[in-house]
């Protein structure tokens, strides 16, 4: 009773919400994210998401430290979550099992090469994934992605080491848009995840939401629709 | 009044008499009822409201004692 009392008291904001409600709560406690990369986007998007009551994550990222600091800033946060922290050395190549153990896997790297990786893994597992970048001043959300799309057509990823405050900005304003994706996706998953790509320029403030994402060429594509 | 279900909140304060009422409804099938007893003050004028914009049926309060009674039904 008394645990019954203090879920109720902790989500009780979200229980309100008529798109979430009791049955939407229990629905975000039973599910698990699977999230690479321990960085600015991943860090809002983590917090959120603890906060709103996902109650398993897995926390993916060559330093340690970032991914274990992480886990404690997010144990302080929610403590009925459970989360563990992976190495990729651990991994070995086996990066189909460790993806397909989630409800969701959000690539939060902005790294083009893990993305594809990760993209390749989720499709053959049938595990959805949302992917988030940022270079410069603009940032991007890319839901579903095709991996030979991804091939042709990749979307910007973050090619500097400037750390003004356009770039500290952009990628907590993505993580926190990930996180909503992330949890209306896990509230309500698509019966099909088409591609799609949200774009945010700071320059302008201008956000296109849900642009269909693939390559008029791609074979797979092709075939698919 | 025979109803499928009841739930006193007399106890609680806002927002957790309407959680409360919330979750029992969710638990509750199509077209059955449910009695809430209620305080008077916010409750009774907050609880029928936040019901009713959630598309479930409200009958009007009854008094009972130094509180209220209320028929919800599920849509």
């Amino acid at each position: 009773m008394e645990k019954q009392t203090s879920w109720m008291d902790r989500y009780s904001r979200q229980i309100l919400l008529p798109e979430i409600g009791g049955i939407g709560q229990k629905k975000l406690g039973k599910s698990s994210v699977g999230l690479v990369g321990a960085n600015s986007i991943s860090q809002p998007f983590f917090l959120y998401g603890v906060g709103a009551g996902v109650g398993k994550w897995g926390l993916l990222d060559p330093s340690l430290s970032s991914a274990n600091n992480l886990a404690f800033q997010a144990k302080s946060r929610n403590p009925n979550i459970e989360v563990r922290v992976y190495s990729p050395k651990n991994l070995k190549e086996d990066i189909e099992s460790w993806v397909k153990q989630w409800s969701i896997v959000i690539d939060a790297s902005n790294n083009h090469v893990i993305q594809q990786k990760l993209t390749s893994a989720c499709q053959l597992t049938r595990t959805p994934i949302i992917s988030a970048g940022c270079d410069g001043s603009t940032g991007w959300i890319l839901q579903a992605p095709c991996p030979f799309c991804l091939t042709s057509t990749p979307p910007l990823h973050s090619t500097k080491n400037q750390k003004n405050w356009v770039e500290n900005m952009v990628p907590g304003l993505i993580g926190s848009i990930l996180a909503q994706h992330a949890i209306l996706f896990l509230l309500k998953p698509p019966k099909i995840a088409s591609p799609q790509l949200t774009n945010f320029t700071a320059d302008t403030y201008t956000l296109l939401n849900k642009i269909p994402y693939k390559d008029p060429n791609c074979p797979t594509c092709h075939i698919t629709s | 009044m025979n109803t499928d279900a009841f739930i006193d909140i007399t106890a609680d304060n806002c927002p957790m008499t309407f959680v409360r009422v919330k979750l029992k409804l969710e638990e509750m099938s199509s077209g059955q009822t449910l009695t809430v007893r209620l305080n008077g003050g916010e409750p009774i004028k907050n609880v029928p409201i936040s019901l009713q914009d959630e598309n479930y049926t409200v009958s009007k309060p009854r008094a009972d004692g130094n509180c209220f009674l209320l028929t919800v039904k599920k849509p």
